[in-house]
């Protein structure tokens, strides 16, 4: 029940975030099918190993906090795509360690910024968002996320992956509420149903 | 506009006086990048005034702030009214501030992370934008700081203490590389192995600290004899190893005469007395026989003890 709500407003949200994105890049970007499903943060590193594929990844992390609801928001960016998406961003220089930063914080205000401010928006919440901090680079998903398995909560997580046709391109994001936002967003979420 | 009451003027006194004292750098734009606002951090730390600066293009004032990277950002940031946000580790600052703090400033700079902040007009539409400068100095030096530990944690596990040469381990892994390289690669590639002759004799009549130094001595002789390309370890008490990279028999020949006449004939002084010492020598030029680096290791081992054998102080090629 919570679920479909949510599906629903994520779906708008990320409409909304990949409209953004491919107004800013000038392209075409296909639209996911948002998943939203309640993990044990200690199932959070499989989650995202899943998606791993002996692949390198990189990650931005950005906290959010509005009345009653918080979390973090993560993308996972493939390093073999951040030469690619540097030349859609139009950056000066294509190579070297700065430049995946770079990409890894410039594709997370852009992404998390839109989803969250369209979530806030359809639940009349005003999200503030923290400054995001750019994970260990260049190492396994599993070791990236071996600290987070220590916490026994329930987490809701939405996670969405973005492709762009034509372009070595993807990314996966992934939006987590704490156990603590759930009541207020249930209760958000049947309002609106109402 | 509606009209003020006093109590709305009195908040908006206060509240710009926040905005004025907030340890965090606030400047307004507009998109044509002339200064709105400029707060007390940003007076305090570019020594330029408000007034001074009111309305003029940031770039003009401050031509060091890359233009190109900038505009894109705040580009971004009217077009999508999103934030955009920036860590000192993709760029260290924005704006050169330098070091305030004589006795707890480390850096000669403050390190900056920066939000770029959309500000909407009663419309709607994205008219200025905002920038909102942090000083994360401390934990940008705390984090380098912990970086420089480590790499010189890595190198010390590498060094043998007493002499500065390769440890063992270290060594091992070089010789199994170089091993490597000669089967894919060929060429000539020649491992010497040597040890002081008598130490314990040394040890026993003069102290271990006299050991010691005879040691060092040793170490910082090969170190003087050695190209770039050379590795040379401690392999165990008194016995070294050097991995001579594209050489033969011949050269490594003309190296090892050179340290091995000049171990004979320069005496360690400790305590006023006068140690002279020599080392027995054994050479492999790697070829196709040994399996892997273990036996080529052997190899020179050998040609060490024939060397021993025939009375010390001299070298012996492994055939």
């Amino acid at each position: 029940m919570l679920n479909d709500y949510l599906r629903e407003i994520a779906n708008v949200a990320m409409g909304r975030s990949s409209d953004l994105l491919a107004r800013l890049l000038g392209i075409f970007v296909r639209q996911p099918i948002p998943k939203v499903a309640f993990i044990a943060s200690s199932e959070l590193h499989m989650t995202i190993a899943a998606a791993d594929d002996e692949a390198h990844y990189s990650a931005a992390c950005q906290g959010f906090t509005g009345a009653g609801v918080a979390g973090e928001a993560m993308l996972l960016f493939a390093d073999s795509s951040f030469r690619e998406m540097a030349e859609m961003l139009h950056y000066d220089n294509l190579d070297g360690p700065a430049v995946n930063i770079e990409v890894l914080m410039d594709m997370s205000s852009i992404l998390f910024g839109a989803f969250l401010k369209g979530i806030g928006d359809q639940m009349d919440l005003r999200l503030g968002l923290s400054h995001p901090t750019v994970l260990g680079q260049h190492r396994q998903i599993a070791e990236l996320l071996d600290h987070h398995h220590n916490h026994e909560q329930q987490l809701l997580c939405i996670e969405i992956t973005y492709t762009i046709e034509n372009h070595n391109i993807q990314c996966d994001m992934l939006v987590l509420f704490t156990e603590d936002s759930l009541p207020f967003l249930q209760q958000r979420l049947q309002y609106l149903a109402e | 506009m509606p009209s003020l009451n006093p109590e709305s003027v009195s908040s908006f006194h206060w509240m710009a006086d926040m905005v004025e004292s907030v340890e965090v750098g606030l400047v307004v734009l507009d998109l044509k990048f002339r200064v709105q606002m400029w707060n007390g951090f940003m007076e305090h730390h570019s020594g330029m005034t408000a007034s001074k600066i009111h309305n003029q293009v940031l770039f003009e004032l401050f031509p060091d702030i890359p233009r190109a990277w900038l505009s894109r950002k705040v580009e971004a940031v009217t077009l999508l009214n999103t934030r955009a946000f920036t860590s000192w580790e993709q760029r260290p600052y924005l704006l050169r501030f330098r070091n305030t703090r004589p006795i707890t400033g480390t850096e000669e700079f403050m390190y900056q992370n920066l939000t770029i902040s959309p500000l909407c007009g009663p419309s709607g539409k994205v008219e200025k934008v905002c920038l909102m400068i942090y000083d994360v100095t401390d934990i940008a030096s705390s984090k380098r700081a912990l970086e420089r530990a480590n790499d010189q944690l890595a190198k010390l596990n590498m060094i043998d203490k007493l002499t500065g040469l390769l440890n063992r381990g270290t060594w091992e892994n070089l010789l199994d590389a170089e091993f490597s390289r000669h089967q894919r690669y060929g060429g000539n590639s020649t491992l010497v192995m040597f040890d002081i002759d008598h130490f314990k004799a040394i040890n026993d009549r003069f102290g271990h600290l006299a050991g010691d130094e005879v040691i060092r001595h040793t170490a910082a002789t090969i170190r003087r004899h050695l190209r770039h390309s050379d590795s040379a370890g401690r392999y165990g008490g008194e016995e070294f190893g050097i991995i001579l990279p594209e050489t033969d028999t011949e050269g490594a020949l003309t190296i090892c005469e050179r340290i091995l006449s000049a171990i004979s004939r320069e005496p360690v002084t400790v305590d006023s007395h006068n140690i002279t010492y020599t080392i027995s020598i054994g050479v492999a030029p790697l070829t196709d026989r040994p399996k892997n680096y273990m036996a080529w290791l052997e190899q020179a081992d050998q040609a060490m003890y024939s060397a021993k054998q025939a009375g010390r102080n001299q070298i012996v090629t492994f055939s």
